[in-house]
């Protein structure tokens, strides 16, 4: 009997009615474990866009039957990980160009909404906060730091998730990330100076400063619009897409 | 147009254009996906199929593929709609938990099994006298319809939405439904105006009926076909996940007097406005239309504490 372990639950799909218990230490189910392992090999390109997943190979590397293999996949499949093509097997997901553009444009939407929510019922804490991580986007520009700039980006919007508060929001905006994470687009956004992510980042705090929802969300959107394209442009799929069959 | 050998399980049934998903039908060990073409009616191999409905059938969660130009969804053969087996080939076993299935669809819908009871899966079982196996395969595609959730090594349970949730889940639903709107009357076509004016008569009829089973599976098709147009295939995804989240709420939600005629009255603005191509005013009356579904059942006596969110 495997021991009850405190994990916390690593992007859980969306799952209505799922009990939200502090510290929940049911045990995680096997292919949740199993899927957690394979996220982790898709974000770190070790299993690349467009890559067959031997099933066989990798339940025998883990050490697991076919079952929670499946169920793994069809886990990953539902958050836009992977797909699965009868008679072909799991493929790792190939994004498009097209699939980046309508993610951002998604991305946008939520994020400025979640960003106008956020404006309005920010406490003066919240606000220090973002001034605090603003300032260090500024350092890390000067340093020209890109692995740090993006570990504080991400912090600054989870801050302004965080004070939205709308679980349905944030929850559909993480998995919209994961599935950019899938393109690396931190590494392609290189081709962006920091300098333009920055100025973009100055307009959305100018408008936090001033308590201007309805900025906040117009500029927060076009910085996501514009993050979208440049991060479609500089995107070319490894394989070449295969008509569907 | 692929030429598939594929097997369905009502002849004679038509291809009718429904939700941007396409078809996974089994037959014995052959299993084949039809392309996003197969949205109108269409013959392969001398037998024409029922697409489903996302209503009724919608994809089953994990199943999702991305095809070159569109998303493919693969679902298990529709259930009979008449809950009795359809003449014409048993596809083995899985026949039988898409019986039990529609059943348990039945009462969670009449509340027979009301939000929040766990479903005690063992004597489920043995009283529909089935094993363990096509019990779970009927359970799990209840949960990929967002009516049940399994968790693991608790059980089965029917899905509860607590107030918190309709008021979380509502505002976002306006937000991405009316940009879809928006972006769909901005490039619909003429030949895309019957298909909406048929749906729209359609749900005339059932609110003069009163039927809600019917009211929601035409109104979740109108606006399938409506966000189709848009083009934005993340977009429409985003927003049928979350359609499906509130599926059984808003069965319950229409049984409120007036609901109907209220939500009709609505659809026609929004039906008003796609046909003078308005897409500012489409994306207007669609938003205000969900703001005022989500506040009217945010009232609604929801079973669950308001503090257990759904989405954690």
């Amino acid at each position: 009997m495997c021991p009850a372990q405190a994990t916390k639950r690593q992007s859980a799909p969306l799952r209505p009615g799922a009990p939200a218990v502090e510290g929940n230490i049911a045990a995680k189910a096997l292919y949740e474990e199993v899927a957690g392992r394979l996220r982790q090999s898709i974000f770190s390109q070790d299993l690349a866009p467009g890559d067959r997943i031997d099933e066989q190979a990798l339940a025998q590397a883990y050490g697991i039957s076919r079952t929670p293999l499946r169920e793994a996949l069809k886990l990953l499949a539902s958050e836009g990980l992977v797909v699965l093509k009868p008679r072909h097997g799991c493929y790792v997901v190939q994004v498009s160009r097209r699939d980046v553009e309508e993610v951002f444009s998604v991305l946008a939407l939520l994020e400025s909404q979640c960003a106008y929510e956020a404006v309005e019922k920010a406490k003066p804490e919240d606000f220090q906060r973002l001034e605090i991580l603003h300032r260090k986007l500024e350092l890390c520009t000067r340093k020209k730091d890109r692995a740090e700039w993006f570990e504080i980006n991400q912090d600054f919007h989870r801050a302004l998730h965080e004070v939205s508060g709308n679980h349905c929001m944030i929850h559909l905006i993480g998995n919209l990330w994961k599935v950019m994470k899938l393109v690396r687009f931190h590494s392609l956004v290189q081709g962006r100076q920091l300098e333009q992510c920055l100025e973009e980042h100055s307009r959305i705090m100018a408008a936090i400063r001033l308590r201007d929802p309805a900025a906040v969300k117009q500029s927060m959107a076009a910085h996501l619009l514009s993050c979208g394209s440049a991060t479609s442009e500089g995107y070319l799929p490894r394989h070449p897409m295969e008509n569907a069959e | 147009m692929r030429q598939r050998r594929v097997t369905g399980r009502e002849k004679g049934d038509v291809l009718g254009p429904s939700a941007p998903v396409a078809l996974e039908v089994r037959s014995g060990t052959a299993r084949t996906t039809a392309g996003p073409a197969w949205r109108d009616r269409r013959y392969v191999a001398n037998r024409t199929f029922q697409v489903p409905n996302l209503t009724e059938f919608p994809h089953t969660r994990g199943l999702l593929y991305f095809a070159d130009e569109g998303i493919l969804a693969s679902m298990g053969s529709p259930p009979s709609r008449t809950g009795a087996s359809p003449p014409g080939e048993r596809l083995d076993s899985k026949g039988l938990y898409q019986e039990v299935a529609q059943r348990l669809r039945e009462r969670i819908f009449s509340h027979e099994l009301a939000p929040g009871t766990w479903i005690d899966e063992k004597a489920l079982a043995q009283a529909f006298g089935i094993s363990r196996t096509p019990m779970r395969e009927a359970l799990k595609e209840l949960a990929g319809e967002g009516l049940v959730i399994l968790t693991p090594r608790r059980g089965c349970k029917v899905v509860q939405l607590s107030t918190r949730d309709i008021e979380e889940v509502f505002p976002v639903l306006a937000l991405l439904e009316s940009q879809c709107a928006f972006e769909a009357t901005g490039k619909i076509r003429p030949k895309d105006l019957p298909r909406l004016k048929t749906l729209h008569e359609t749900l005339e009829i059932h609110t003069a009926n009163k039927d809600r089973g019917g009211w929601l599976k035409t109104d979740n098709d109108f606006h399938s076909v409506l966000y189709e147009i848009s083009g934005n295939r993340w977009l429409l995804r985003v927003i049928n996940d979350l359609r499906r989240v509130v599926l059984l709420a808003r069965y319950y939600f229409l049984v409120e007097d007036g609901r109907l005629e209220q939500s009709l009255e609505e659809h026609r603005q929004i039906m008003a406005a796609i046909c003078r191509q308005d897409a500012a005013a489409v994306r207007q009356y669609v938003y205000s239309h969900l703001i005022s579904c989500g506040k009217a059942m945010a009232e609604l006596p929801l079973p669950a504490p308001p503090e257990e969110s759904a989405f954690e």
